[in-house]
């Protein structure tokens, strides 16, 4: 199996704080991957080493065998590899256009299935074409969260890495990213998810890792990987189970 | 790989080429049929506009420039010195690339400064050339100045007509500048720098370029500015008002635009004449300031943002009626 994203002894550090603690993570390509774990537990620091917004203690990370760390943000996006953030950024005073345009003109189209050639084609295949010209500040947070995904699309990217892209979002909006979600995959884009939601980890991804306080705590298929004795601890402590809620 | 469709292109030409003709045709009258007097005032504007417009680019990336007298002395001093081994054009050339490069090198190491930090240390920069240009006084002359090129023999129309084609000069690069996917880079750059990153928005290269275009074009108005008097000394082309004026200019008028600099350049200069007029040449600061203060706190868009307003609200009721 080729190897995409290569995570070797990762340690990133905030002060005394060990965010990421020698991790080491490989990622098969072309699979929907989960990324879970309590909060706190470096979710999303991986992700922010990943796309070079956190400086790295020790370890490297490599992406389709080139070398990813010590790259600036902006050169690791036009590699492929695009992110949303947890909480929507929000430039109020730009429209959906400027926004998926911008980020068009500066990066390099990787994904094969993908035919956008516009800012409109990313729209509408996120469904947000009535959205073009509306201006951000007047958009819901659904509405953000979708412009979000179409951002990173807009990147043309190989691997997207969807920082809770589903949290604080009502059952009708989940179920309509998660569909958009498959559909992404479909054209044959990887993707790595944070989520809490168990539902939706189960029902999307192929793999998952979990992680805590730094540190991988186990890898596999995610109906098994959420029974683990271990996994079940660290979510919700010694005596209840997934299957008891 | 899919072409990808280009929003702009040469658009943004098309829709300034208006406000280029305007400034032409203006100046140009002024500078072949005004008064000797409105000559020599709007020589003055157009430089400070000039300087305006370059500290305007620098700021629509959010580097807050309080520095842009440093760049204009440098412009000043290296024609000067220059003329002598170089010629008229070999000295303006090679001058402002100097001052090109050493905007570059300064940008390039002023990177992880923000906000007033970054303003502060472009001040201290500008405070610190001056004493530069007095020590090393076998080549820049010392207290005692140095005598640059004085253009067209001193002729003020002639001068004015030049000063008139740089400006414009600056006004077209101001508009590359401003051209949508510029523009937005800026914005993301200046307000969500993480989103600009992670849109791979070359962050680090366009602050770089925008410090070494924006301190090139202070040094050709400092270039100018030496060239229509033909002395300068250190507290002079490196006077801290350099760096004051465009930044109040630019608020005035409107940031992030090209005519918000020209519109608050001849409106801060008219005030200034009138009000010398009325109360005479020493208590005209006070009521300058108290405008500027009055106009920068009542419309936080400038001038050229309360214009758009108003335009706005006509054509709005225009339709209704």
């Amino acid at each position: 199996m080729e190897e995409e994203l290569v995570i070797q002894n990762v340690s990133v550090h905030f002060g005394g704080l060990k965010a990421l603690d020698n991790i080491s993570i490989t990622c098969p390509p072309k699979k929907i991957i989960g990324l879970i774990g309590p909060n706190g537990a470096g979710k999303t620091t991986l992700v922010s080493a990943i796309t070079g917004f956190a400086t790295l203690a020790s370890g490297e990370i490599s992406f389709r065998g080139k070398k990813l760390s010590g790259l600036s943000p902006n050169l690791i996006t036009k590699c492929g590899i695009a992110r949303t953030f947890q909480i929507p950024i929000i430039p109020k005073k730009l429209n959906v256009r400027e926004i998926l345009d911008t980020a068009m003109a500066y990066t390099e189209h990787h994904a094969k299935g993908i035919g956008f050639a516009s800012p409109e084609g990313v729209a509408s295949f996120c469904r947000m074409t009535q959205l073009l010209d509306t201006e951000c500040r007047s958009l819901n947070l659904p509405q953000l969260k979708r412009l979000e995904l179409a951002r990173v699309l807009a990147c043309g990217p190989r691997i997207i890495l969807i920082d809770e892209v589903m949290a604080g979002l009502g059952i009708q909006d989940t179920q309509d990213t998660l569909v958009l979600l498959q559909e992404i995959y479909k054209l044959s884009v990887g993707i790595l998810v944070i989520e809490h939601v168990m539902s939706v980890i189960t029902t999307l991804c192929d793999y998952v890792f979990v992680m805590s306080n730094g540190k991988l705590l186990t890898e596999g298929v995610p109906k098994e990987v959420l029974r683990s004795p271990e996994v079940q601890k660290v979510y919700l402590g010694e005596d209840i189970s997934f299957d008891d809620i | 790989m899919m072409e990808r469709q280009s929003v702009l292109q040469m658009g943004w030409l098309a829709r300034s080429w208006v406000s280029y003709l305007i400034v032409l045709l203006c100046g140009g009258l002024l500078a072949l049929y005004g008064d000797p007097f409105y000559v020599q005032i709007t020589l003055g504007i157009t430089i400070l506009t000039i300087l305006a417009i370059s500290w305007d680019i620098l700021a629509r990336t959010g580097q807050i420039s309080f520095g842009t007298a440093a760049f204009f002395g440098i412009g000043a001093y290296s024609t000067a010195i220059l003329h002598v081994y170089l010629g008229v054009i070999g000295s303006w050339l090679i001058g402002i690339i100097l001052a090109i490069i050493i905007a570059l090198l300064f940008g390039r190491a002023l990177l992880k400064l923000q906000g007033m930090y970054f303003a502060i240390t472009t001040f201290a920069f500008s405070l610190a050339l001056p004493v530069v240009a007095l020590v090393l006084s076998p080549i820049t002359g010392g207290a005692a100045g140095i005598t640059p090129y004085v253009f067209w023999g001193g002729n003020r129309r002639l001068q004015l007509l030049m000063c008139i084609l740089f400006l414009i000069f600056a006004m077209i690069i101001s508009d590359w500048f401003l051209q949508l996917r510029l523009r937005v880079a800026a914005f993301l750059i200046r307000s969500h720098p993480e989103l600009a990153f992670s849109s791979g928005i070359p962050v680090v290269k366009t602050k770089i370029i925008t410090f070494g275009v924006s301190g090139g074009l202070a040094a050709l108005a400092g270039a100018l500015y030496g060239g229509l008097y033909g002395f300068i000394v250190p507290e002079d082309a490196f006077n801290p008002l350099w760096s004051v004026l465009p930044f109040a200019i630019a608020l005035l008028g409107g940031v992030d635009s090209t005519l918000g600099p020209i519109i608050g350049g001849v409106v801060l200069r008219i005030l200034e004449e009138k009000t010398k007029d009325l109360i005479g040449s020493y208590g005209y600061q006070l009521v300058v300031g108290a405008v500027i203060i009055l106009c920068i706190t009542l419309m936080p868009d400038g001038i050229l943002g309360l214009l758009k307003r108003i335009v706005r609200q006509c054509t709005n009721l225009w339709k209704k009626s």
